[in-house]
């Protein structure tokens, strides 16, 4: 038992510790491993078994929740590889804050003009194409072993977490249009 | 034990009885009992040849209270002692009954437990309990019918039912005396009804639009993994305030005003749901009501009027599905099927407004009555042991994110909503004070960023945390969801390693005290049945422990216990099965416990080998073989 909660989400699912992965190859483990471990499984089994049973299939969960992410796969690929993530600090990178600042205008813009739904999926359409973009560009990062490849991942990560906090924000406006 | 069901064949007939295990659909209008009896899921009927038991309970002055079709009939002339939908206030606070309460045809007084309880001839009566009794009808129906004590129950509730409303569920089962193998949603339950049914993979949409609630999941099938992507809806939300809502217009139609009477308004609500479900077939309706001044108002509602007056009700649905799309990250497009659960989906009005959003006919090939209870049964039937070998497996979410309290009265969201269950996740705190020995957390559910926009669930007071200086004592707090949808909760203090103490006050529900004692006090039993079921309870848990121990030595005591530890397995099983005749529960709770501990070592093993073995890519079926 212990054993298996001192694995890393990666061995768990048996995989290679890469940023692309294979999430079709993912999602069968998964189910799987579901179907062994999950309580209704264990419905007539010790109570021992029964804990244990829940906080198996709460490890695998939330280890498939976030290798199947591109985002908290990122993070978590970063923290295991050392990288001390800080959400709450701000980017030095001058260009990604003005883009940012652009990008917030951007959404404000869209929320209140003439054509609020128009314009709001554009721009989904454009934070998609970005998100797209990072992660290829993360796996790139991720492979290359030359120095400053891991700060390069980071930053990707930086851009990656902040895009699709917008991208978040956008769809609850549009919710409430609705 | 379920999990590595290696049985040879032959023995397989003498080990494995057949277990009586049902599925009950407790609804705000009817509840259903079904069962899976010779491979084939049915409703079972009552004495009346009924399926449907409505969910009234009238209660006596002296006399126990009666269920069903009997107490539906006396609504108009006890009004007051008549209980319908009683599952609307099931983990709701007095302030959220409050708005629909002064159309609701009861008296209420508030409690302790913060549930308000309905004032009757036979004291005032918790939603709970109103919902044990209809409970315990329905497992004496099963009983009559199946011969024989029931070994488990399924019992359903809306997808969108927060943790309060769930645990008052399972409160009212415990108070009826039904084992609860697993509270399952809704909507997976009838998923599950059409999916074995027609076997189809792909993305299915459940529409449940029932008599008290509104849900909608989007669940992915393949290879036998029922898969909840997301799931939304509003728990306040049915058939009832269709009704309410014709009767308020037959009211302002009529000239009415001012206070109505409990049994006039009950019967103008009676009308209301009369015209409602003639208008599923006919173009209009004559309606009469009388007018208390001795005469009597007549009128006709066309269709047409009929549906612009529930439009609004219909389009608050739409919403949640809309959401529910987003948060699977999915279009209309991405749907192969839409299915129609709940009896408010056989207004055609609600039928074409579907259709038009998700852009093709819904499915309402099996009955939307029946349909949640046979998916409730076949799920039972699974649990319970019944289908060795079968691969059914259903993955749930919950409904509403789980959040604590922090400064400045807002929440931090600790499992967002659609998150797959179980999930456990821990957060850590610390002191401000020195030398602090306790600490309140206060926990809440729903989407909103405002303490006072969110559900409260719970105050948990935490205690025994060893005087430290301020922020010195770090303080892991774990959340665990269950596979019911259940929160419980946890602390430790991780520089000492002591383990706090947690006293729970849940904001709508009763404590596990409160529940014991209402169930000592219950008018459900004389003190002779409590005893008997207790006992009977009891048997069940060890006549279960007792099969999975003896199939998981045979399985497995070669190879991972020495002699030694086998030897004491043995004689702890033997001691078990030999006291299980005694009657004596206190003696078999002993004897159990102690089968329990010295298993939990084997169990640990048993486990971690099998997932060993299943981590490195063995395939299932190679380790069912």
């Amino acid at each position: 038992m212990e054993s298996f909660f001192s694995k890393d989400y990666f061995q768990l699912f048996n995989f290679p510790a890469v940023y692309d992965i294979d999430c079709d190859a993912l999602t069968q483990r998964y189910r799987d491993m579901q179907g062994l471990i999950h309580p209704d499984r264990f419905v007539n089994a010790t109570e021992k078994e029964r804990r244990m049973s829940v906080q198996l299939t709460a490890l695998i969960n939330e280890a498939y929740n976030v290798l199947k992410s591109p985002l908290m796969r990122a993070r978590y690929l970063l923290q295991q590889r050392g990288v001390d993530i800080d959400d709450s600090v701000t980017s030095k990178d001058i260009a990604f804050l003005t883009e940012q600042i652009e990008l917030r205008e951007r959404l404000e813009e869209a929320r209140q003009g003439a054509n609020p739904g128009r314009a709001l999926m554009t721009l989904a359409g454009e934070l998609q194409k970005r998100l797209m973009g990072l992660q290829l560009a993360l796996e790139d990062a991720f492979l290359d072993e030359s120095p400053g490849a891991l700060e390069k991942a980071h930053r990707l990560y930086d851009e990656m977490q902040f895009i699709s906090r917008l991208n978040d924000e956008l769809d609850e406006i549009e919710d409430v249009l609705s | 034990m379920v999990l590595f069901q290696i049985s040879e064949p032959g023995e397989t007939q003498l080990q494995r009885q057949h277990h009586l295990a049902v599925g009950i659909d407790l609804g705000t209008t009817n509840s259903l009992v079904a069962t899976v009896r010779d491979g084939h899921a049915e409703t079972l009927v009552n004495e009346y040849g009924d399926y449907h038991c409505p969910s009234v309970v009238r209660y006596f002055a002296d006399a126990p209270p009666v269920v069903g079709q009997e107490a539906k009939d006396a609504a108009y002339q006890d009004p007051l002692n008549t209980i319908a939908s009683a599952k609307r206030l099931l983990g709701r606070g007095v302030a959220d009954i409050e708005m629909t309460a002064n159309r609701l045809p009861y008296e209420f007084s508030s409690s302790d437990c913060g549930m308000p309880y309905i004032k009757t001839v036979a004291g005032n009566i918790s939603p709970v309990a109103v919902s044990a009794e209809i409970l315990k009808k329905l497992m004496e129906q099963a009983e009559a019918d199946l011969g024989g004590e029931l070994d488990g129950a399924v019992i359903t509730v809306p997808a969108y039912f927060d943790d309060a409303q769930r645990q008052a569920t399972k409160d009212a089962a415990r108070l009826a005396g039904l084992k609860v193998l697993r509270l399952l949603n809704e909507p997976t339950a009838a998923a599950v009804a059409y999916g074995l049914d027609s076997g189809s993979e792909g993305i299915h949409v459940v529409y449940d639009f029932g008599g008290g609630t509104f849900d909608v999941s989007i669940l992915r099938f393949s290879r036998g993994v029922f898969e909840v992507m997301a799931t939304a809806g509003d728990s306040a939300l049915g058939g009832d305030d269709v009704d309410r809502l014709l009767a308020e217009w037959l009211l302002a139609e009529a000239g009415l005003t001012g206070e109505i009477e409990h049994h006039h308004l009950r019967r103008i609500i009676g009308e209301a749901n009369r015209a409602k479900e003639a208008l599923t077939t006919a173009a209009s309706v004559q309606l009469s009501i009388d007018t208390q001044t001795g005469k009597a108002w007549q009128g006709v509602l066309t269709r047409a009027d009929f549906e612009a007056l529930i439009d609004p009700l219909i389009l608050r649905t739409l919403r949640p599905c809309r959401r529910a799309l987003r948060d699977a990250g999915l279009t209309t497009d991405d749907i192969q099927d839409v299915v129609m659960v709940g009896g408010s989906t056989r207004i055609p009005r609600v039928r074409e407004c579907v259709a038009e959003f998700f852009g093709r006919e819904p499915m309402v090939d099996i009955d939307p009555d029946k349909v949640v209870a046979v998916g409730a049964a076949i799920q039972a039937d699974i649990l319970v042991g019944n289908k060795p070998g079968d691969e059914m497996l259903l993955l749930d979410v919950i409904p509403l994110s789980l959040g604590i309290e922090t400064m400045g009265g807002l929440v931090e969201k600790l499992v967002p909503r659609n998150t797959t269950i179980p999930v456990v996740r821990a957060q850590e705190f610390t002191t401000f004070k020195d030398g602090q020995t306790a600490m309140s957390i206060h926990v809440l559910q729903g989407e909103r960023e405002l303490v006072a926009d969110s559900r409260s669930l719970a105050r948990f007071e935490l205690r025994g945390i060893p005087p430290m200086n301020a922020g010195a004592a770090r303080i892991r707090v774990t959340f665990q969801v269950d596979a019911d949808g259940l929160l419980s909760v946890s602390a430790r203090e991780l520089t000492s390693g002591v383990e706090s103490s947690i006293e729970i006050k849940p904001s709508y529900g009763l404590t596990d005290s409160e529940v014991e004692k209402m169930l000592a006090d219950s008018l459900l039993y004389a003190a002779e049945d409590v005893k008997k079921r207790r006992l009977h309870e009891q048997l069940v848990d060890s006549a279960r422990l007792i099969e999975a121990v003896e199939a998981a030595l045979k399985m497995d005591a070669d190879g991972m216990l020495t002699n030694k530890e086998c030897v004491t397995i043995k004689a702890a099983l033997t001691t078990l099965k030999d006291k299980i005749q005694s009657e004596d529960i206190a003696l078999i709770k002993a004897v159990h416990d102690k089968l329990e501990r010295v298993t939990s070592d084997f169990a640990a093993r048993r486990m971690n080998v099998h997932i060993n073995e299943a981590l490195s890519g063995k395939l299932l079926d190679q380790i069912i073989d």
